[in-house]
């Protein structure tokens, strides 16, 4: 599993490479929550120095607390006893890219694939309508998530969540999630 | 019943309800891996709050995470509940003003919840 998420790590770097990306922040896991801070507020020292409005670094650095939060809850740690993951925050011209990646257990696939789908599938009203849904509701799992990280991403990215699930032996994923945040601030 | 204070940390922000000179303050930076544990305290301290006077609740976040929205919305829920006891507690909800989604955070909670909130730019 690490070799795949190592392999899987170079061909993204070399894909933001030839694609025309600077990779701004690329991190390999199991993290603790002091690294999650601690690469969270190296992006509030790397962002500004490339130009980056405040108002796009504070999405950036939000996305990234909800997003490796989330993996430290939900990442399954596999066979090796390792919770192997990895993100990249990448840049062109007009989009900030950031890609994760950690291992999921086959048994939860698919109540991840209807989540995200489902959240693909909504406009910004719809989104806004089931975020507000999720937060009055506020059921807490007994991880102590409530389920509004993935929308939180989607409505902070304004974009879809790509996802792709990658097998690793008969029990284990990689979960894979890109989304992309436009530089330019759109219409409301 | 005594004050709660609790100081500023790397992912927690600064609450004062320091109930001698009425000042009621949460500041700073909310996302702690488990903002239902942090929040705890909060929640509990409020539980037995009984106010005598009218009086405001300073919230000013500067990142929030979808966590802390929750139990930001269980704070606001809790003085809905000592508002319905006869009493007049109002928030002011503080945002950057170059913060679009702190703005419609505090929107939010305003639409869900029956206490006055007051949207305040920075």
């Amino acid at each position: 599993m690490v070799n795949n998420f190592n392999n899987r790590f170079v061909e993204l770097e070399e894909e933001f490479s030839r694609t025309g990306f600077e990779v701004i922040q690329a991190k390999k896991g199991p993290w603790t929550q002091e690294d999650v801070e601690g690469f969270a507020y190296e992006l509030e020292t790397i962002l500004p120095e490339k130009g980056v409005k405040k108002g796009i670094i504070k999405r950036i650095f939000s996305l990234i607390i909800e997003a490796l939060q989330n993996i430290r809850l939900h990442g399954e740690s596999g066979n090796e006893g390792e919770q192997s993951s990895f993100y990249f925050i990448a840049k062109d011209d007009d989009i900030f890219r950031i890609v994760t990646a950690n291992i999921i257990h086959k048994d939860v696939i698919e109540k991840v694939q209807t989540r995200v789908d489902k959240i693909n599938s909504l406009d910004r009203v719809g989104l806004k309508t089931f975020y507000m849904e999720t937060l009055t509701d506020g059921q807490r799992s007994s991880k102590g998530g409530a389920g509004l990280g993935f929308i939180t991403v989607a409505m902070k990215a304004k974009s879809n969540l790509d996802y792709s699930f990658e097998p690793l032996d008969g029990s284990y994923f990689r979960f894979e999630m890109s989304c992309d945040l436009k530089l330019k601030k759109e219409e409301e | 019943m005594s004050s709660l204070i609790l100081a500023e940390g790397k992912n927690t922000p600064e609450v004062i309800f320091n109930i001698s000179e009425n000042i009621f303050t949460i500041k700073g930076k909310s996302f702690p891996e488990n903002a239902k544990k942090f929040y705890s305290d909060i929640l509990d301290w409020l539980d037995d709050f009984t106010p005598s006077n009218d009086l405001n609740f300073d919230i000013e976040l500067y990142y929030i995470s979808s966590s802390s929205i929750i139990s930001v919305l269980e704070i606001i829920r809790r003085l809905d509940k000592i508002n319905a006891n006869g009493n007049s507690i109002s928030v002011n909800w503080h945002y950057d003003s170059d913060d679009e989604d702190l703005k419609k955070i505090g929107e939010d909670y305003k639409r869900i919840s029956n206490i006055s909130i007051n949207l305040i730019a920075n």
